[in-house]
């Protein structure tokens, strides 16, 4: 019984001892070894591993992966004297794991470190650059990419060697403008807004007026022409009907001018004319008729 | 009534003014301390009224022997021995046992309130931290009060009263003090908060123990005879257990079965472990077998259906829910109660993109998103997601920078969203992140609110115009054909003018020529004839003076302005 009793208790012994110094590293991880605070082995690749158990050498584990975070916003003044709030974020990830946990120790320490650098970096960096650089509609005059790069390589130099880490990216997540200076931008907004409707009334007034006098010449012109044409029209019929009687009248013009006569008086002795007549005329010539002027 | 139970209706008297204040507090504060502290009074109450109750009836009639109990063994006889018990039982035994068990609800309720702990805004934290600070002077004088009557008195129920009215003076303090950390800025409010729960939860355990110990040992002054200490120490007393075991022997029969229990444990404990070899991937899912942490099955991933692994420490699997369409809202979110997204309307939060020509935009912006390689989104970053609404701000931020408003609110706006979505796919393949964006949705973009009135005037004055040019091109179509229609009136009457020009000369012009006599003879005779009729037409009805200028000077005189004048009448 109690030679039973003994090896229960050695085997649980052997249990746990054996459970405190196997380990298993992800394949997400670094892992770090240390006995009683010196560096003994660095582990990359995953798997199943051993160590001396429990304190005699503890574990030390570090994210393999990319990880993210976002700096706060912070308020900048560019070359131009504009002040503009930026807020960005920093993807990184740990080139050399010895470095990175004797120098920054854990992933709380790296990232306030990593945003004191870059913020750093941005500010002497925008300083170098006008808002004409940020915000443009002009899309050649945009420098955010420039920005950004440079924030990556001048970070870089000091990360890599100094903290054991790589910046793999760095990015203007938000632009944005102080409170005093948004509130100028509204102001200024809404007068453009304002001069754009005013804009757009005088353009229909102009457009109106436009419409209609150009109506109106049409109208004028259709007219004219028509008058033109009509009086052309006019012309040609006076000129023919001119030669028809040219050619009729002139085979007896003598005849002619005798039958328009007639027609003229007829037209010319109107109801009150008073005609003072001689009996000697050639109408009246028979009123003092004598047979012997028939000869 | 004695002095003693004087004592006692003063101190529960005292305790249930001071549960109502703090009750009251909790309804201001929302603090889960003094809310488990308001919990732990009313306990209070209940002790004090416990203690009175218990005077009262000592005084009145000792306690009766219960029933006797038959000698006879058996699982009945034994269940029929206990809820006789219970039904001789004093009224102060049942009473306290209930409060036991209310006790340990509160305490099980408070608990959970502790684990799913909402961190809240504590209101008035100054105020009401001094105001538990009294409150502790209040116990302490609760406390004084007691043992004071209990030692003179030599009532131990007074005395144990007197103690726990000491405890709760600590424990008001605690909570005035956290009120004022709080007030620092240390929240503290969660653990204190457990403090008391722990409090309640042993004060109901102690209760229990107590009201069943001392109910079979028939004791008449039961209360805190045992403490809550005592109740621990006893469990890991031997002696105890080797009673309990020989009062299973005798009143369970089963008892012999009670060997098995471990070998029926093993069974179910073995197989708990064994079926963990066993997953399920879903539908929409895909799996990642890691095995002592490296992934097996690089490239391919375990699709959807029933597999076998090797139990838990070994194999380790992840699935990723990689068929599902999930979204994330870039800039705005929506909010779904509003009724409709209107520009002059409230709808999301503020958050304010800067467009080129130095406008503010508000847009609400959904990315739409699958998980395209499970193996890169789980080991190349450590939050995909977090990466995905950075990269997906940083591309909208620099897009809406390079583009005037009224482009982007208007006609940049359809491909926007494709631009943004090659881009922002561009820089997460180049990060590894194995997200493939689906679609890019631009809900809604709009100029702040304040001046979004300014802006619908634009639109509304653009209408203006437009309604003048047409009012114009309305007028135009009516002067336009009417001038044609004159037009052509006036091109009508003067071909028509011509018509008869011409017509008229050439019948005229043949008549002439018909008139025109063939011989001499009959011309001077037609000539004759034509100057006759025609004299006859002409000189008819008209006024004629004929003179003879044969017979010399005529005789009258014409008066030619009589002439004249009949001619003007």
């Amino acid at each position: 019984m109690k030679r039973n009793m003994l090896f229960v208790v050695c085997s649980i012994i052997i249990i746990v001892l054996i459970s405190l110094s196997i380990f298993i590293v992800d394949e997400r991880e670094f892992v770090i070894i240390t006995q009683f605070g010196r560096v003994v082995r660095i582990i990359e690749k995953p798997g199943l591993y051993f160590k001396l158990p429990a304190f005699l050498e503890n574990i030390n584990r570090f994210d393999k992966r990319v990880e993210i975070f976002k700096t706060q916003p912070i308020q900048l003044l560019l070359r131009d004297k504009n002040p503009i709030i930026l807020t960005s974020f920093v993807c990184y990830k740990i080139s050399d794991p010895l470095t990175y946990f004797q120098s920054l120790t854990n992933k709380d320490v790296a990232i306030q470190r990593l945003s004191d650098m870059t913020i750093s970096t941005l500010g002497s960096t925008l300083g170098e650059y006008t808002i004409e650089n940020i915000i443009n509609t002009d899309a050649v005059k945009i420098k955010l990419s420039e920005i950004e790069e440079k924030v990556i390589s001048v970070c870089n130099q000091k990360a890599k060697s100094k903290y054991g880490i790589e910046i793999i990216s760095f990015g203007i997540q938000r632009i944005n403008y102080p409170t005093i200076v948004l509130e100028s931008v509204y102001n200024r907004m809404q007068a453009e807004r304002d001069k754009e409707a005013q804009r757009y009334r005088a353009e229909g007034m102009e457009e109106f007026t436009k419409i209609e006098a150009t109506a109106a010449k049409e109208a004028a012109q259709i007219e004219a022409e028509a008058y033109k044409k009509a009086e052309i029209i006019k012309g040609e019929g006076d000129k023919k009907a001119i030669e028809i009687y040219t050619k009729a009248y002139s085979k007896d013009p003598k005849f002619y001018e005798f039958l328009k006569s007639l027609d003229v008086y007829n037209e010319i002795l109107k109801e009150k004319t008073t005609l003072i007549l001689s009996t000697e005329s050639d109408l009246l010539k028979y009123l003092n008729y004598k047979e012997k002027d028939e000869k | 009534m004695n002095i003693k139970q004087n004592a006692s209706i003063t101190a529960v008297g005292l305790n249930v003014t001071l549960t109502v204040l703090k009750f009251v507090m909790y309804f201001f504060t929302g603090s889960l301390a003094i809310l488990s502290e308001a919990w732990h009074s009313l306990t209070d109450i209940a002790t004090s009224t416990l203690v009175y109750i218990s005077l009262r009836t000592q005084q009145k009639r000792e306690i009766k022997t219960p029933s006797a109990v038959s000698e006879t063994k058996g699982k009945k006889k034994v269940l029929r021995d206990i809820f006789i018990k219970i039904k001789d039982a004093p009224l102060e035994y049942k009473v306290s046992f209930c409060i036991g068990i209310l006790l340990l609800i509160v305490s099980v309720t408070l608990f959970k309130n502790f684990i799913y702990y909402k961190p809240v805004i504590i209101q008035y934290p100054l105020v009401s931290g001094i105001i538990f600070i009294g409150f502790s002077f209040g116990s302490y004088m609760i406390y004084k009060f007691e043992t004071k009557i209990g030692t003179s008195e030599k009532s131990i129920g007074l005395i144990s009263d007197g103690m726990h009215a000491k405890a709760d003076m600590i424990m008001s303090l605690l909570i005035g003090f956290s009120l004022l950390f709080y007030k620092l800025g240390l929240n503290i409010d969660r653990f204190i908060a457990l403090i008391i729960v722990l409090f309640i939860f042993s004060y109901a355990v102690e209760t229990l123990v107590n009201v069943i110990i001392s109910y079979s040992k028939r004791e008449r002054e039961y209360i805190f005879r045992y403490k809550i200490i005592d109740i621990i120490v006893s469990i890991f007393d031997k002696n105890n257990w080797i009673k309990a075991i020989n009062f299973f022997k005798e009143h369970f029969p089963f008892y012999r079965y009670l060997k098995y229990v471990p070998l029926v444990l093993l069974i179910i404990f073995s197989c708990t472990y064994f079926s963990t070899s066993f997953y399920i991937i879903n539908y929409n899912e895909v799996g990642v077998i890691e095995r002592f942490g490296k992934p097996l099955n690089w490239e391919i991933p375990v699709l959807p259906g029933l597999h076998l692994k090797f139990p838990w420490p070994v194999d380790k699997v992840l699935k990723v829910k990689s068929s599902v369409i999930q979204n994330i809202n870039i800039g705005n979110t929506i909010d779904d109660n509003v009724f409709a997204l209107l520009w002059t309307k409230e709808h999301g939060d503020k958050e304010m993109f800067l467009s080129g020509d130095n406008n503010i935009l508000l847009p609400y912006i959904k990315v739409h998103y699958q998980i395209k390689d499970v193996f890169k989104y789980l080991y190349c970053n450590k939050e995909p997601l977090v990466l995905l609404e950075s990269i997906s701000n940083r591309i909208f931020a620099s897009i809406f920078s390079r583009y005037s408003f009224d482009d982007i609110i208007s006609i940049y706006r359809g491909r926007l969203e494709k631009d943004a979505m090659n881009d922002i796919q561009e820089e997460l393949d180049k990060i590894n992140s194995g997200i493939q964006i689906i679609s890019i949705n631009i809900k809604d973009i709009h100029p702040p609110v304040s001046i979004a009135g300014s802006f619908e005037r634009v639109i509304a004055s653009y209408q203006e115009k437009e309604r003048l040019i047409n009012f114009a091109y309305k007028n135009k179509n009516k002067t336009i054909p009417e001038a044609r229609g004159n037009a052509e009136e006036i091109i009508k009457n003067a071909e028509s003018y011509s018509i008869k020009k011409v017509e008229y000369a050439d019948g005229e012009s043949k008549r002439f020529i018909m008139q025109i006599p063939s011989s001499y003879e009959s011309r001077s005779i037609n000539k004759s004839r034509l100057y006759l009729d025609k004299m006859k037409e002409c000189l008819k009805d008209k006024r004629k003076i004929i003179i003879d200028p044969k017979t010399g000077i005529p005789e009258i005189w014409i008066d030619f302005n009589k002439i004249l004048e009949e001619k003007r009448r």
